[in-house]
């Protein structure tokens, strides 16, 4: 672990972040590309990298690291491409007019591994709502945690996770009765 | 207590993020609660599916080392002009490489190889469109809307072309727009960008004034040309004739003058 007051200047401690750091570049740049295309993404993920080794010795302790640089991304994210990237919120919301019933979706899914149509699917997600889905589903962080990347509260995490993974679903039911894996007419359910 | 008053606890609930004493509140309603229940399922599924499937993406070997190298350079300051030049630096690595790609034994233009890069990706599994639909007036208002220049867009697609959704991409230092099409499980890309005019590259194919130039890199066909006010770029398998740049933007009437184009210069 990093990030001990006492031994931040010190070059083993240096040595220990460059490490850390080392290990999380597939897990920074996957989450860039779930925000910005590959080749920003690029960028974005070597950005995130100098941003953090010039900050480094202001980690705080007790803070995991990873959350700490995801942090940094996202941050870097806003301030360098979060207008060029904006995506299209409106065709989503408007997929939206009933939950889907959509009984056997995951196991439809797991057994045609639709794994480019899930990575689309939550790609086309309205940022508000991809974060939280992309850290909780793929990377698997704790809701304290997404609010702290995210720069939201938990209640605003919660409910984009509840929100974004209905649009998820319904995005994907959509196709898989496009192409005749679910029955063509979705059964109404109460919301 | 009702469905409504609970349903905002739910998500946390399915992803075991809830209290102890709201838990218990909450598993007393689901007892009795069929549609709260499958709504708790779904979301436990649902994170299940996504954790497994999404596929996670690799950062670049050339990037790697990059980072990696700028990461172990001795530093005497952190302040911020030691950034501002650590970032310079960045740039300049990265234009260095795209630069290399560029003069590459293939020399093909930098925004060719990134549609190229693209394309593969999606053959791979590891990209889909960002917007997935095959309805051809969606997909239009996607693409007006998503694109930073007035253009085009795709009419309809001949014969067994089918459309698959649309993204924005990078290619070089430009946004491009990007439709997929899919011929039964094989992809074709066709990339709008803002108008330039393409290197004399490849083997010339001429046709209703039209210049096409259709390049061949290992697997793939790319063929590039211009109708204004943008360019085009189409990549798909190197077996499919470059007939198909007009197939993607005509369908129906237009068929015979496709087929025209393939006996004449498709290969």
């Amino acid at each position: 672990m990093i990030g001990r007051r006492d031994h931040r200047g010190s070059s083993e401690s240096r040595v220990r972040f460059e490490i850390e750091v080392a290990e999380l570049l597939d897990a920074l740049y996957s989450f860039a590309c779930a925000l910005v295309p590959p080749p920003d993404a690029d960028d974005l993920t070597q950005v995130t990298c100098l941003r953090a080794l010039e900050h480094w010795t202001s980690f705080a302790p007790g803070t995991r690291f990873k959350t700490w640089m995801f942090t940094i991304l996202r941050n870097e994210f806003v301030s360098r491409y979060r207008r060029e990237h904006r995506r299209s919120e409106l065709l989503l919301e408007r997929t939206l007019p009933f939950a889907e019933s959509a009984d056997g979706l995951e196991t439809v899914l797991i057994e045609a591994q639709w794994r480019a149509e899930v990575r689309g699917a939550l790609l086309a997600l309205p940022e508000g709502f991809r974060i939280p889905v992309y850290l909780k589903d793929v990377a698997g962080f704790a809701y304290r945690e997404i609010a702290e990347i995210a720069g939201c509260p938990i209640g605003t995490v919660m409910s984009r996770l509840a929100r974004g993974r209905a649009m998820l679903r319904a995005q994907l039911a959509k196709q898989a009765r496009e192409r005749g894996l679910l029955p063509a007419t979705p059964a109404r359910v109460a919301r | 207590m009702t469905c409504a008053d609970l349903r905002p606890w739910l998500v946390a609930y399915a992803d075991d993020e809830l209290g102890v004493e709201k838990s218990i509140e909450l598993e007393a309603h689901l007892e009795r609660c069929s549609a709260c229940r499958t709504a708790c399922d779904r979301h436990r599924a649902l994170r299940h599916v996504v954790g497994r499937l999404y596929p996670h993406d690799r950062l670049p070997d050339d990037v790697r080392r990059t980072v990696l190298r700028r990461l172990r350079r001795p530093r005497r300051s952190v302040g911020a002009a030691a950034i501002a030049a650590a970032l310079v630096a960045v740039v300049a690595t990265v234009v260095a490489l795209r630069g290399a790609r560029r003069a590459g034994p293939d020399a093909v233009p930098a925004e060719v190889a990134a549609a190229l890069g693209l394309h593969a990706a999606v053959e791979r599994g590891d990209r889909a469109p960002a917007f997935a639909s095959s309805d051809l007036a969606d997909v239009n208002r996607w693409l007006s809307r998503a694109l930073p220049f007035a253009g085009p867009i795709p009419e309809g697609a001949a014969g067994d072309l089918r459309l698959a959704g649309a993204s924005t991409a990078r290619l070089g230092a430009e946004t491009a727009g990007w439709v997929l099409y899919r011929r039964g499980p094989q992809p074709v890309s066709l990339f709008i960008l803002p108008p330039r005019a393409w290197p004399a590259i490849g083997r010339e194919i001429r046709q209703r004034g039209i210049e096409f130039r259709s390049i061949e890199v290992g697997t793939h066909r790319i063929v590039a040309w211009n109708h204004a006010p943008v360019s085009y770029l189409l990549v798909s398998a190197r077996d499919r004739p470059a007939a198909e740049a007009c197939a993607v933007c005509h369908a129906g009437p237009q068929a015979p003058a496709i087929a025209g184009f393939g006996r004449t210069h498709g290969s």
